[in-house]
């Protein structure tokens, strides 16, 4: 065999070697077993001796360049077949989707947070019956019958007597005669008064905190609502604490922060009243607690700029789903 | 009360300034709720609270005013008028529900005409003009807080009584309206009957006009008991009822009636009587306070001289006992009772924004409640699988809720709203479909929303959690990935039991408001716990509503989950099987699927249900289920003649309870 014929022969072979198949069958023809490589070997020993070096050289030269040329080639093919896949199985990515998107009402969001912020200041959370006894929703909380403080309450009855709780405060007297203090409790839920307008819906959501303890005094809870306000607006807004009235506390105080167009009341608090205490069974001599309550619905609209509150129970998808 | 500023500083020795005012009067607790200037004056509007019954009056504002600024209050005095009428009246008062009762007989000698600066006072005061033997009378009492009555003189009897009536009485009031009174109202009666309803109205039967000539002056203080809730009964409230309710100033009614006199004197021209007085001495009360006590309630430190200053400006008695300060509460304040109302006054006056904060380092120790925690956990649930919540009045129409028919046992409210608010809800899914319509009408198309909150029956309520599904198919999009079958609900249910560990049954039920045959009743063991179903198609027809998918849970029946062990995994490969049976439509795949697990062994890991097969080739009252069945052993690799022996028993089991065959 004549080494420089075979190479001739082996090139123009693997210029017409286009697939893998093809060159896998070069492939074995020339580096195989019975290949031509190896006839080629088998020659060399037939090889005059000084000639045998070179010859050897030679050989295995054809060797390397079959292997390479091979090798290069099919390389070339697997990365042109990989590209053809990977171009037909491109997707459009920017098709548009509508993942279902949860969302929890914008009340239940302020409530949330409201909750977690005084969760984790150590107040335990409670909850009450909606509809409630004259006895907790008003006597028991120093609101005697026929007394003009039941006119700040549009109240609704049903025939049995019973009524739609006006506020969360029964949720109090019912926490305070369960457990004796110390007591640091959060009651959110429903309450409900005959009145609707721009700022007033019969149902909406109040939440309210209390603390009893011995030696629980005023600067207590002013602490604890100036570290609130700072925390729920977050542009800081200047405070101011005004005298009141609520039956269940004295002194009775309301909270307004500085707003664009002046003071806006967020909520009422002060010390539980004596005559509350008394009523669950506590000395008032001994001990000594704060309360305080605010509307959900209006911490809700100044969080979101709202200005009608019915909005927030007309259950538009387009609104509620936007908090 | 709504007065001018110009009136108010009749009664304040120093000038204010419009803002101070107003900034002073609500940081007082006497709310500004309107303000306006108007010509040279400043007309304010306060919104009281029912404790402050003394600020009904030009005076008792001017007296909070000048304790807050140091200013000194001035009284002006009234003379006696000269008693030259020779009249007899006599009084005789219920000294349970009248303190004190003065009338005096006036003879008006001329015409007299109402001065401007009354009216001014009176129209401020939204008050509007009757006569001018009215109006003045209206006008003391806006400056002194004193209700007083004029009555005909000539049209009432020689002797007054102030008394309960015996019996039902019928009257006839000065607006023109007639009232049957019981026992529980006060009145003021001659010997022929009742002349006017003490402290709210006078009766038609004694009243003044144009006319008169003669007026009997009435300056009476009724105690608050005995007027409350009378008026609000009648439908009303008066000037008068208003202020005696809250307590009107115990002291002030000889004042009252001589500032009157004057008027009376100077517009009319009068001859007057005596003045016919029947009164019982009523006690100032005392409170016994001591320093400490009002620091340790305020949390800091207030000098005593201070307090004994500012105490003494809103007309406190103060005496000092040794380490106690002995208070005499002034005969207008009906509010102040106890040690801690006097401490409510001594901070309202140095201001609760001059007083310090200090943290709280309480801790509380009890456990919150489980109801609170699982609202939250299911909130969070359905909002993840992407529902929206909705909240809902708790309050629906009755005639809706038995058009759906639930039970005829929801609570009727007395005094509803609307007739479309007038029982409370027995199940949260009215309000849902209320929602859907809402929206749907308005263009809506994909509907995934849930409400939790109370519902209610005659005989308990409890916390529900409901939902409801909906997606309009013509709106489909490319994705196609949204749908609004039962089974898509139910999906969402089962993740929601399976995040609280709880395996639901579903048993096919009939619920009036679902579908019969694509609804089911979800048990928990054998407690129902709630529904899942279409919206029957009666009731969609009759509201022209498509599809709808709803469910309902009762919370309150559901237990937050325990915390278990997590087991290893085993680690010797398992052995699947897939079986298929013929077997009668009827039967629910739940039951199949039970049984098949009966007859599995322990180790028989999960059965699941991989193809449903109703229709060609096989017999209308059959169906194919395929089930895919896998094995795993935790101690060794099963052995395939265990797992044969296993599905043999499978077959036979399932030949046995539901005659199912095996297909081939």
């Amino acid at each position: 065999m004549d080494l420089a014929q075979e190479k001739k022969t082996f090139l123009n072979k693997f210029k017409e070697a286009d697939s893998q198949d093809s060159l896998n069958i070069l492939k074995i023809e020339y580096l195989g077993k019975k290949g031509v490589i190896s006839s080629l070997m088998s020659q060399l020993s037939s090889t005059p001796a000084d000639k045998k070096p070179k010859l050897g050289k030679s050989i295995n030269e054809f060797k390397s360049l079959i292997e390479e040329s091979i090798s290069s080639s099919l390389e070339k093919i697997e990365k042109f077949t990989l590209n053809e896949q990977l171009s037909k199985e491109a997707i459009d990515v920017t098709l548009p989707l509508k993942p279902d998107v949860g969302s929890y009402h914008p009340v239940s969001l302020i409530a949330q947070e409201i909750s977690n912020y005084f969760k984790n200041k150590g107040y335990v959370l409670r909850e009450g019956p909606e509809i409630e006894s004259e006895y907790f929703n008003f006597s028991a909380l120093n609101i005697p019958d026929n007394h003009p403080a039941r006119d700040m309450h549009d109240t609704f009855y049903f025939d049995d007597g019973n009524l739609l709780r006006t506020h969360t405060s029964p949720v109090q007297i019912r926490s305070m005669e369960l457990e004796s203090p110390p007591l640091k409790i959060l009651c959110p839920g429903k309450v409900f008064r005959c009145d609707s307008d721009q700022t007033h819906t019969p149902m909406f959501h109040q939440v309210e905190g209390l603390v009893v303890d011995k030696d629980i005094n005023f600067a207590h809870l002013k602490n604890e609502i100036l570290e609130f306000v700072e925390s729920f607006f977050k542009d800081n807004p200047k405070v101011r604490f005004r005298p009141s009235y609520f039956p269940f506390t004295e002194p009775s105080v309301e909270v307004d922060i500085q707003g664009k167009d002046g003071w806006l009341e967020i909520m009422g608090c002060g010390m539980v009243h004596p005559n509350v205490l008394k009523n669950v069974g506590l000395n008032p001599e001994e001990y000594t607690g704060f309360a305080f309550g605010m509307g959900i619905e209006r911490m809700t609209m100044l969080r979101y700029q709202i200005s009608d509150i019915r909005m927030l129970f007309e259950n538009d998808l387009r609104f509620i789903t936007k908090g | 009360m709504q007065f001018y500023k110009s009136d108010l500083l009749q009664y304040i020795s120093g000038s204010i300034s419009d803002t101070d005012l107003l900034e002073q009067l609500t940081e007082l607790g006497l709310e500004v709720d309107q303000s306006k200037k108007e010509k040279n004056d400043l007309l304010i509007k306060l919104d009281l609270t029912p404790n402050r019954g003394d600020c009904f009056s030009l005076i008792g504002i001017a007296r909070d005013v000048c304790a807050v600024n140091n200013l000194k209050l001035k009284l002006p005095k009234f003379k006696k008028q000269q008693q030259n009428l020779d009249s007899k009246k006599t009084v005789s008062i219920d000294k349970s529900a009248c303190s004190s009762y003065l009338g005096q007989i006036i003879k008006l000698k001329n015409k007299g005409r109402t001065p401007q600066y009354i009216k001014k006072t009176l129209k401020a005061a939204d008050i509007g003009q009757v006569n001018t033997i009215v109006d003045i009378t209206n006008y003391v009492m806006l400056h002194t807080g004193q209700p007083l009555h004029a009555f005909d003189s000539k049209k009432i009897g020689k002797k007054i009584y102030v008394k309960f009536p015996s019996k039902k009485t019928k009257l006839k009031l000065l607006d023109g309206a007639s009232h049957f009174i019981t026992k529980d109202y006060l009145t003021i009666c001659d010997e022929k009957g009742a002349i006017a309803l003490a402290g709210i109205m006078g009766c038609a039967n004694s009243e003044v006009d144009e006319t008169t000539q003669e007026i009997f002056l009435e300056s009476a203080c009724f105690e608050p008991a005995s007027i409350r809730g009378n008026a609000r009964k009648l439908g009303f409230q008066s000037e008068a009822s208003l202020r005696f309710e809250r307590g009107v100033d115990k002291e002030i009614q000889e004042y009252a009636i001589n500032f009157a006199g004057q008027l009376y004197s100077e517009i009319f021209g009068g001859d007057f009587s005596k003045i016919f007085r029947q009164s019982k001495n009523h006690k100032a009360k005392k409170i016994l306070i001591s320093k400490e006590f009002i620091d340790s309630r305020l949390g800091t430190e207030i000098p005593a001289a201070k307090v004994i200053k500012l105490l003494k400006a809103l007309e406190f008695k103060v005496q000092s006992k040794r380490n106690l300060i002995e208070l005499t509460c002034p005969p207008h304040r009906y509010d102040i009772e106890i040690k801690e109302d006097v401490i409510e006054e001594v901070a309202r006056i140095i201001g609760y924004d001059n007083l310090p904060s200090k943290r709280l380092k309480l801790l509380a120790s009890s456990p919150e409640d489980k109801s609170i925690e699982k609202e939250k956990l299911s909130k969070d649930i359905f909002v993840n699988a992407g529902f929206n919540e909705v909240i809902n009045y708790a309050f629906v129409d009755s005639s809706f809720i038995k058009m759906l028919g639930f039970n005829n046992d929801s609570i009727e409210l007395t005094n509803p709203m609307s007739s479309n608010q007038d029982v409370m809800r027995p199940s949260l899914v009215p309000g849902l479909i209320n929602n859907f319509e809402y929206n749907f009408n308005r263009g809506a198309q994909k509907f995934k929303i849930f409400e939790v909150g109370n519902v209610f029956t005659k005989e308990e309520s409890w916390k529900s959690l409901a939902g409801l599904l909906f997606f309009d198919k013509s709106s489909s999009d490319w994705s196609g990935s949204f749908q609004s079958s039962f089974y898509d609900l139910r999906k969402s249910i089962d993740l929601f039991f399976s995040r609280l560990n709880i395996e639901p049954v579903y048993n096919k039920a009939s619920i009036n408001h679902l579908h019969p045959g694509i609804s089911a009743e979800i048990k928990m063991k054998t407690k129902s716990i709630g529904n899942i179903g279409i919206l029957h198609p009666a009731i969609q027809r009759e509201l022209k509503l498509p599809d709808i998918v709803l469910f309902e849970i009762n919370l309150d029946s559901i237990k937050l989950p325990k915390i278990n062990s997590i087991a290893q995994p085993p680690k010797f490969p398992g052995s699947e099987r897939d079986l298929s049976f013929l077997v009668s439509k009827e039967i629910p795949s739940n039951d199949f699927i039970k049984e098949l697990k009966k007859a599995g062994g322990i180790n028989l890991r999960s059965v699941s249900v991989i193809d449903v097969y109703q229709g060609k080739g096989i017999d209308k009252s059959l169906k194919s289920m395929t089930f895919r069945l896998f094995w795993q052993a935790t101690g060794a690799t099963l052995e395939d003649k265990e797992v044969d022996q296993f599905v043999e028993n499978q077959i036979n089991h399932a030949a046995r309870v539901f005659k199912a065959k095996l297909r081939s």
